[in-house]
């Protein structure tokens, strides 16, 4: 019996490699334009978009996460589980060589991972560390055990940021690290000409190729992949018309509007994990009418949401809540707060009746100017307050003079206020733990570098919930997220204003699909027949 | 002192002022640990980049040996530069000197400002001795409404508009990058603009004074062709305001690349200092900015230099002063 099911196995995997479509060799090559040179090339770059613009191409994580579903899906790991509240044990994909020919084996991975994240390194990822240290030993010759020194429930979460490089080279030629990425993706990276480009060729070796849960379109399409620095937006939608470029990262609104009316290329546009909001003065020595709900509530409810997101431009309106359904602690029965003018009017005026210095109010709409149209949502901000008779006044700041007022330390130092901060967020993390300790537990003046330093929010009954949610993991966490995400929609602290999307222009002669990760990926990019 | 020698002790000394004042700037403007590292960054990360750059120390100590350095040729080394954060202890060592990479820069910095020059001094030349001969009519109109447009207009808009046009409307240039001679077509035009104005004017100015001259009637009433009494006899002896000019862009074309780098993509000492200032890499901003001010500085002595050429009674006159 045990003979005839292994020569049916045999036939079967045979009858599957015959039916397997022949994968085209590679050819040509595609030209993305970025918006910024990377700093460098690091591992711990990989989950940047921003910053090291197409490294993930090169590098891989163990893990990644599904940007529609939030759910962790198999790179470089094909299982993982946990062993206990600090420790994950992690099944390592067989035959993966690095991009310097070196095996990927559990102790190489180790070794990589416990150098992007070690302390001493102090790279910029570890504004995603966990309470405690993170490292990872192999504990076999396929699997690793990633722990941390604290309890932390979202080490896989961290995994998925973890740009897996080979071991070699950091041991024996660590300077490298920064400018010759050495991974296991789908392309290898060549060369780095600075202040021009960086390029990478086709893995023939990526392990993709033999493997029936790779990401993508499942193979490297293109010889090479050309990452050419653009940093002005209309040079780089002036390269995808000319066809210098094929793809361009982040379009203005305006590029993806006139996109739509062109021939040669398009816009594509997927969600991404950022959003914008306005957050109120609430906690310290807000102005009083801020800390009655009914004015809050009015404030809320005075504001076009629909369009805002119009205004903004590839923005969509949010659910209430600070994040997208893939999030763990999203609370799918909330909807956006309604655009009730009359609503809000009524609200102010039993506020008035009841002695709350309503007319004394004059909110300060503060945007940072490096958000997108800060002017435009500002003014209309602006507008829709004045429209049901609250006073406002609209500001738009530098960082270097806006940074330090949403921070406790420089909102201890100022007058007492009544401030909407009108701010962009990203929030990598795939839930709303981070996102709550940020933006609505208590702040410490006494720790002004703490998690909390840019709340104005506080509730200590809430931070005690808050704080329960964070020691757990899985089900038991969303369901405490949830509840805390339900609480504050009724609290009305912090309004979302707009989930922002992300977008690319590319060339008609081919198409994108928004896959693993919020990362530009060369195997989601399909030449069009 | 000879005239040479008190200019090049003069331009020492400013080239003194302005490194003592960059490094005054750099400390002013506040913390320097806390501008690279940024507000977020923890006090452990920035007492430890205070250490590194010796901020710890007093301030008249961190002078000298921000002086001492100098001498040596040594701006210090960057962190961000190729590194994403406080490397550890063990690549410290690894910083990436500043210097090298502001020299790697230059040779594209010179061919895209010395290709400007050229070709707006060229055709600043033609425009403004044409003007000159014809004036009050509408060639000299012309060549005032092409200067007073060329100085005018924002560089920023005209390189996006002639990307417009000659990359995408036409096709026949690339937008921007490097590598051929088509890469260096539209960013030179755009930084030729201003000195293709500005010249033009001063030529027009200085040839209208010395084609009133008497030697040039005497030369006309010779019978000396008329482009050999402007372009030899007059043009020469007008040359001295147009060397001035030409100095002065020339220093104007190595500080104003910036702008220009950036929507060109060009990879030059602009477009570097941008990029630095965006990563608040205060030691490859300090090392550009002395770089390119050291550069002004030497174009000014060279201007200087071409003065005696052009007029050999300026080495003579010992009392201050150009003659």
């Amino acid at each position: 019996m045990k003979h005839s099911l292994s020569i049916l196995a045999l036939v079967a995997a045979q009858a599957a490699a015959l039916a397997t479509p022949a994968l085209a060799a590679p050819e040509g090559e595609f030209v993305v334009a970025v918006h910024q040179e990377p700093q460098d090339l690091a591992a711990q770059g990989a989950y940047k978009e921003i910053n090291a613009p197409g490294l993930r191409n090169v590098l891989e994580t163990l893990i990644a996460t599904d940007p529609a579903t939030g759910a962790y899906m198999p790179v470089l790991a094909t299982g993982w589980e946990r062993v206990d509240d600090r420790t994950v044990r992690v099944t390592l994909r067989e035959g993966v060589t690095f991009h310097d020919g070196t095996e990927m084996t559990a102790e190489a991975v180790a070794a990589s991972v416990s150098f992007v994240w070690s302390p001493d390194n102090s790279f910029t990822i570890q504004e995603y560390a966990g309470p405690g240290v993170m490292s990872a030993k192999a504990t076999g010759p396929l699997e690793i055990e990633v722990s941390s020194t604290e309890a932390d429930p979202m080490l896989e979460f961290r995994l998925t940021l973890t740009g897996i490089s080979s071991a070699r080279q950091i041991a024996e030629t660590p300077a490298q690290h920064f400018s010759h990425p050495i991974g296991t993706g789908p392309y290898v990276f060549d060369e780095w000409v600075r202040g021009q480009y960086w390029t990478a060729s086709a893995n023939p070796d990526w392990w993709g190729l033999s493997a029936d849960d790779a990401y993508g379109a499942g193979a490297p399409l293109f010889e090479t992949l050309r990452f050419v620095f653009r940093a002005e937006g209309s040079a780089r939608n002036a390269m995808v018309r000319t066809g210098e470029a094929h793809l361009a990262t982040n379009p203005s609104p305006e590029d993806c509007e006139a996109a739509a009316g062109n021939d040669g290329y398009s816009c594509v546009t997927g969600p991404s994990d950022a959003y914008i909001y306005g957050r109120l003065d609430q906690s310290l020595h807000a102005h009083p009418a801020l800390e009655d709900m009914r004015v809050r509530k009015a404030i809320f409810h005075a504001l076009d949401y629909e369009g805002i997101a119009d205004l903004i431009g590839m923005a969509s309106v949010p659910r209430g809540q600070l994040g997208t359904p893939d999030m763990l602690g999203f609370v799918e029965t909330l909807e956006q707060y309604a655009y009730d003018p009359d609503m809000s009017r009524q609200l102010l005026d039993e506020a008035r009746a009841d002695g709350v210095d309503v007319d004394g109010l004059t909110v300060e709409v503060v945007g940072r100017n490096t958000t997108p149209r800060v002017g435009s949502v500002t003014e209309v901000i602006g507008f829709f307050l004045e429209d049901v008779g609250v006073n406002a006044k609209i500001n738009v700041q530098l960082p270097d003079v806006f940074n330090p007022r949403v921070r406790i330390k420089g909102y201890a130092e100022e007058a007492p206020r009544a401030m909407m901060q009108v701010h962009v967020k990203q929030n990598a993390s795939g839930e709303f733990g981070t996102n709550l300790l940020g933006n609505y537990a208590c702040p410490d003046i006494d720790d002004p570098s703490g998690a909390s330093r840019s709340s104005v929010h506080c509730n200590p009954e809430f931070d005690a919930k808050l704080a329960e949610a964070l020691t757990l993991s899985g089900d038991a966490r969303d369901a405490a997220l949830q509840e805390l995400v339900a609480f504050l929609y009724e609290q009305h602290p912090i309004i979302p204003l707009a989930l922002l999307d992300k977008g690319y222009l590319i060339r008609d002669t081919h198409d994108y699909a928004f896959g693993v990760d919020h990362r530009f990926l060369a195997v989601n990019v399909t030449p069009k027949p | 002192m000879p005239y040479l020698l008190r200019r090049f002790l003069q331009s020492l000394l400013l080239l003194f002022v302005l490194v003592s004042f960059v490094f005054v700037i750099g400390r002013i403007i506040g913390d320097p640990a806390l501008i690279m590292l940024g507000t977020s960054a923890s006090e452990t990360a920035l007492d430890q980049l205070r250490e590194n750059l010796g901020l710890n120390q007093p301030i008249w100590q961190q002078y000298l040996v921000f002086l001492g350095d100098l001498m040596q040729g040594d701006f210090g080394v960057s962190f961000r530069y190729g590194f994403s954060m406080m490397p550890s202890d063990a690549l410290r060592s690894e910083g990436t000197p500043v210097l090298p990479i502001v020299l790697e820069r230059l040779p594209a910095t010179f061919l895209l400002a010395g290709t400007s020059l050229v070709f707006a001094f060229s055709l600043a030349v033609v425009l403004g001795c044409l003007a000159a001969m014809h004036p009050r009519s509408w060639i000299d109109n012309l060549v005032n409404v092409i200067s007073l447009a060329s100085v005018s207009v924002v560089q920023f808009w005209l390189g996006l508009i002639l990307i417009i046009v000659f990359s995408v409307q036409l096709g026949l240039l690339p937008t921007g990058g490097f590598g051929s001679w088509q890469h260096l077509v539209l960013p030179a035009l755009t930084l030729a603009a201003r000195p293709l104005g500005r010249i033009s004017q001063v030529v027009r100015s200085a040839m209208l004074d010395e084609l009133s001259k008497p030697y040039i009637s005497a030369a006309r009433a010779k019978g000396v062709p008329e482009w050999r009494v402007v372009f030899v006899h007059a043009l020469k002896n007008a040359s001295i305001p147009i060397v001035t000019i030409t100095g002065d862009e020339l220093s104007q074309l190595l500080t104003g690349a910036m702008l220009v780098e950036t929507v060109f993509a060009w990879p030059g000492v602009g477009l570097l200092l941008i990029d630095s200032l965006g990563r608040r890499d205060l030691p490859m901003v300090q090392a550009g900015i002395c770089v390119v001010a050291a550069l002004v500085i030497l174009v000014n002595l060279a201007v200087d230099f071409a003065y005696t050429v052009l007029n050999p009674r300026i080495q003579m006159d010992n009392r201050g002063g150009r003659a």
